[in-house]
């Protein structure tokens, strides 16, 4: 009984120390990106740098000579 | 807004493996990590079929979905990107992919692995863009120089494609329209055109 009395104290001691605010702790939030900032993410929601692209990729990836799409398709 | 998307033909690709080197060589990948590969059907055979692979940029990613750290974002256009200063190298996201696209470098000895790395359509990171840091984490950032991923530019055979989603299915709906079915590749209409 004694001990206990001893214990008890000590016990509530130190798990008193073991506390956080649940404000300071930093929670895991499944799929909200943590990360840094990448500009070209802003970049890439201009519809002029989407034409750009979009024309570029008809020139390098279609078939280049319109005459000879059809024998090259 | 558009999707950026791949597509392999599998009826144009050669196996040649130039996006693979090409893309090794852009990004200076290091020693050990392919962040593209062709892996072929049926090796050897008559009829082999292959076709060049790496990360898909999936619009519902699962690595996304099962990073512990949430290292992972995803652009307007689709490109899947992360940050290599958050990843942690656990390896969920490589055993989520169903095209194995993470690759991990090894840093030590037994197999200790660094971070996570893989291809980024050309499109760097989270580091302001065309850095030193950016180039030495991702690799180059060819899309905001206004040009498209590597492997697709280069082919010679024109089988990968990469790019808006819809530019995509309109080339590769006109070459089936074209040539049907069954590929023209070889044959006796090539041999002797009518």
């Amino acid at each position: 009984m004694k001990r206990a009395l001893v214990c008890l104290p000590l016990l509530a001691a130190a798990l008193g120390g073991c506390y956080e605010p649940p404000g300071e702790v930093v929670l895991h939030r499944p799929h909200a990106y943590k990360g840094k900032d990448d500009a070209l993410r802003t970049v890439l929601t201009d519809p002029a740098f989407a034409e750009r692209l979009r024309a570029r990729q008809r020139a390098v990836q279609d078939v280049r000579i319109a005459g000879m799409k059809e024998a090259a398709l | 807004m558009a999707r950026m998307k791949f597509l392999c033909d599998a009826e144009r690709c050669i196996e040649c493996n130039a996006c693979v080197t090409a893309c090794k060589n852009e990004h200076e990948v290091p020693w050990g990590v392919n962040r593209r590969r062709v892996v072929t059907l049926n090796d050897g055979e008559p009829g082999e079929k292959s076709i060049s692979v790496a990360c898909m940029h999936c619009s519902d990613a699962p690595c996304m979905a099962v990073c512990p750290v949430d290292c992972f974002y995803q652009t307007d256009n689709g490109i899947v990107l992360h940050d290599k200063d958050l990843c942690i190298g656990c390896g969920y996201c490589f055993y989520a992919c169903p095209f194995g696209a993470p690759q991990y470098p090894q840093k030590q000895a037994f197999g200790v692995r660094g971070k996570m790395d893989k291809c980024t359509f050309c499109a760097g990171g989270p580091e302001p863009d065309n850095s030193e840091a950016e180039f030495h984490k991702y690799g180059r950032n060819r899309i905001a120089e206004g040009k498209l991923p590597l492997c697709a530019e280069m082919c010679s055979t024109k089988a990968l494609l990469a790019g808006d989603g819809d530019v995509v299915s309109d080339i590769y709906r006109a070459r089936v329209l074209k040539r049907g079915g069954r590929p023209q590749t070889w044959g006796w209409d090539k041999a002797y055109p009518a």
